[in-house]
């Protein structure tokens, strides 16, 4: 997050020479360099309003081609398209699902192993006592229950959930997100990042509103 | 009018076509060299072979295997056309035109049938019972005499005309009747897509029906002892997800030639790789549920054919088929990059294909007793294979060349592909 980068910033010590890529040249004066913080530190990013999807899909893909890559958008419903304009490309909630199945499959076939030839052998119609022909529903359905529960599980820690509070529930109009409005934000930690820049950029994709959202 | 369409249509996709005629051209060369094949075993009688069995019967055996085999993927491709009429799903349209010329070759695959037809009304004649429910010893089994007012020449030469004639006439009325798709084409009158949902919805309950009492009566009743409720509609799930494969394979061969390239996008290769593997699902599945139960009961009636199956390195093969009809498709399939990525899904669907070959000749081939290190029989089995193979594949070239291979009636996908690009 943006005050990752920004260790120093709290102790007020060094303001000469911030590591903010979106400032042209050295000339920094002492008043420029902490406005500059303060768009690291003070805000969330800039979010735009729009009243139709279509308007938001196109919104993210100009985003995408002016440059920015810390962005997010909120909907009352799932957009098609969006995910892959917006780049979330993070594979760790499948591989923790097909990790989570693995698992089960093995702990499904390894308690009934323990039970039926361990712990309990017992003769079931002349079959063997590693009847595996039988063990394959419960081992297919301990695979499908923690595959389900690995995906919700690590979709939860992954995205910091539980979470009472984010930012962007400050953002104006940000109630009707669940409703009928669609919102595109790019945050202040993107490093092309500049309060002006993105506030006009975003006025440029058609939005019907665009604000601040303080941290 | 057809002509100039036909006209219009290779003109676009000339280059295109030019392909699937070489492919064609190779199958038929190979057919034709099956069919040489299949003359000689005839003539050398099966001396050359292990078994006992005489020229001609060894044929039959073979020939029922290959026939087998094409004529559930021309079902196959009779299910997604019957799936595409009922539900305007977009991926459907994508293989539509693959799926309507491999569903129309059952008017060929009807005279191609016959020769099993026959052997149950000349087993005498011929010497050998391709059918042992049609041998005289028969009337001695009581089972078999229970089955006989059901399992008789001519009540499966009745169900063989009535599954026949209703298929044929599917395939004609959902493609090139006058409220088919290519007749839509040409009219573009859209009212015309609703018959098709009213004839295709029933249309594939009846299809799961016609395809358990055919199955019974050509594959199951090789053992007539046996019986599995669940068997026809196996062999609908083999012979749809065959289907989806080809047509996979087309979309993906030539996603970047014209015209294929006006619809492919990453979404279309994801349907169509979440369909291969929602039908690799449903193999498993139906696979699972029916040796399960047997498993369970170990009943004499029921376990033979798994016995038959269990025995020796034929076990060995059907693990091979366990592995590579579900667990490599399964997981390389669960993969989002091989389903966005055409090449990789095009050899998963070509590998799909290929292992159905072998899981279908393991279905059929058991029945007949032979030992599974009988190479000379398994050669006569895919003379068969390539034979019937080479019919089909021509027949299937010359029909899917006449029409436009990317669907016109329905312009989702080319709309689909167009936002994309601004």
């Amino acid at each position: 997050m943006a005050s990752g980068n920004n260790n120093g910033a709290p102790f007020g010590l060094d303001k000469h020479e911030p590591d903010h890529v979106g400032h042209d040249g050295g000339h920094h004066s002492h008043a420029q360099a902490y406005e500059a913080e303060q768009e690291l530190t003070g805000l969330h990013g800039i979010i735009a309003e729009y009243h139709d999807p279509d308007d938001l899909l196109h919104a993210a893909r100009l985003a995408n081609e002016a440059g920015y890559t810390k962005m997010d958008a909120y909907t009352p419903m799932p957009i098609h398209g969006l995910a892959e304009e917006l780049h979330h490309e993070d594979d760790r909630v499948p591989w923790s699902a097909f990790f989570g199945g693995l698992l089960g499959c093995l702990g499904g076939w390894m308690g009934q192993y323990y039970v039926a030839v361990v712990d309990y052998a017992w003769n079931v119609g002349g079959k063997p006592l590693l009847s595996w022909p039988q063990m394959i529903p419960v081992a297919y359905e301990m695979t499908i229950l923690n595959a389900g529960f690995a995906a919700a599980g690590s979709m939860l820690f992954l995205n910091g959930l539980p979470r009472p509070y984010h930012p962007v529930f400050g953002a104006k109009n940000f109630e009707r997100a669940t409703v009928d409005r669609f919102f595109l934000c790019i945050e202040a930690h993107d490093p092309q990042f500049e309060t002006t820049d993105v506030a006009r950029f975003l006025r440029s994709t058609g939005a019907d509103n665009v604000s601040e959202v303080a941290k | 009018m057809a002509e100039t369409y036909s006209e219009k249509a290779n003109e676009k996709s000339g280059a295109f076509f030019a392909d699937v005629k070489r492919v064609a051209g190779f199958f038929q060369t190979a057919g034709f060299i099956g069919f040489i094949g299949l003359i000689a075993a005839i003539v050398l009688g099966g001396a050359k072979t292990a078994t006992s069995v005489s020229g001609l019967n060894l044929v039959m055996q073979s020939y029922t295997f290959g026939y087998i085999f094409w004529l559930t993927l021309s079902l196959g491709c009779l299910g997604v056309q019957l799936l595409a009429g009922m539900l305007k799903a977009t991926w459907a349209i994508s293989i539509l035109r693959v799926a309507e010329a491999g569903a129309s070759n059952l008017r060929y695959l009807f005279f191609l049938g016959l020769p099993l037809v026959a052997s149950m009304f000349f087993g005498d004649q011929m010497g050998f019972h391709l059918y042992h429910w049609t041998a005289p010893e028969a009337k001695l089994d009581p089972v078999l005499v229970h089955k006989a007012p059901f399992l008789n020449a001519g009540a499966v030469l009745a169900r063989y005309l009535l599954c026949f004639g209703v298929w044929i006439y599917w395939n004609h009325y959902l493609a090139y009747g006058k409220r088919g798709t290519i007749e839509q084409e040409k009219t573009l009158d859209m009212t015309q897509a609703q018959y098709r949902v009213n004839v295709a919805a029933p249309g594939f309950l009846f299809f799961g029906i016609s395809i358990t009492f055919f199955y019974t009566d050509f594959v199951m009743s090789l053992d007539p002892h046996w019986f599995s409720t669940i068997y026809g509609v196996w062999w609908g799930a083999v012979g749809i997800g065959a289907a989806i494969a080809l047509g996979t394979v087309f979309v993906t061969r030539f996603h970047d030639r014209k015209p294929m390239d006006t619809i492919v996008t990453p979404g279309l290769t994801k349907d169509l790789g979440n369909m291969l593997f929602g039908m690799t699902m449903v193999w498993g599945y139906f696979s699972v549920s029916q040796a399960l139960i047997y498993w369970s009961g170990n009943l004499p009636e029921y376990i033979g054919f798994y016995y038959d199956r269990f025995k020796g390195a034929y076990a060995t093969l059907g693990f091979f088929i366990v592995m590579g009809q579900f667990f490599v498709p399964f997981l390389i399939l669960l993969s989002g990059r091989t389903k966005r990525t055409p090449a990789m899904l095009g050899a998963i669907a070509a590998w799909i294909i290929s292992v159905r070959v072998v899981d279908v000749w393991y279905q059929v081939v058991p029945f007949f007793g032979r030992a599974i290190n009988d190479y000379g029989a398994i050669a006569v089995d895919f003379a068969a294979w390539a034979f019937v193979g080479g019919v089909w594949v021509a027949l299937f070239a010359a029909q899917y060349t006449r029409f436009s291979p990317v669907a016109l009636f329905d312009t989702r996908l080319q709309d689909k592909k167009n936002e994309g690009a601004h």
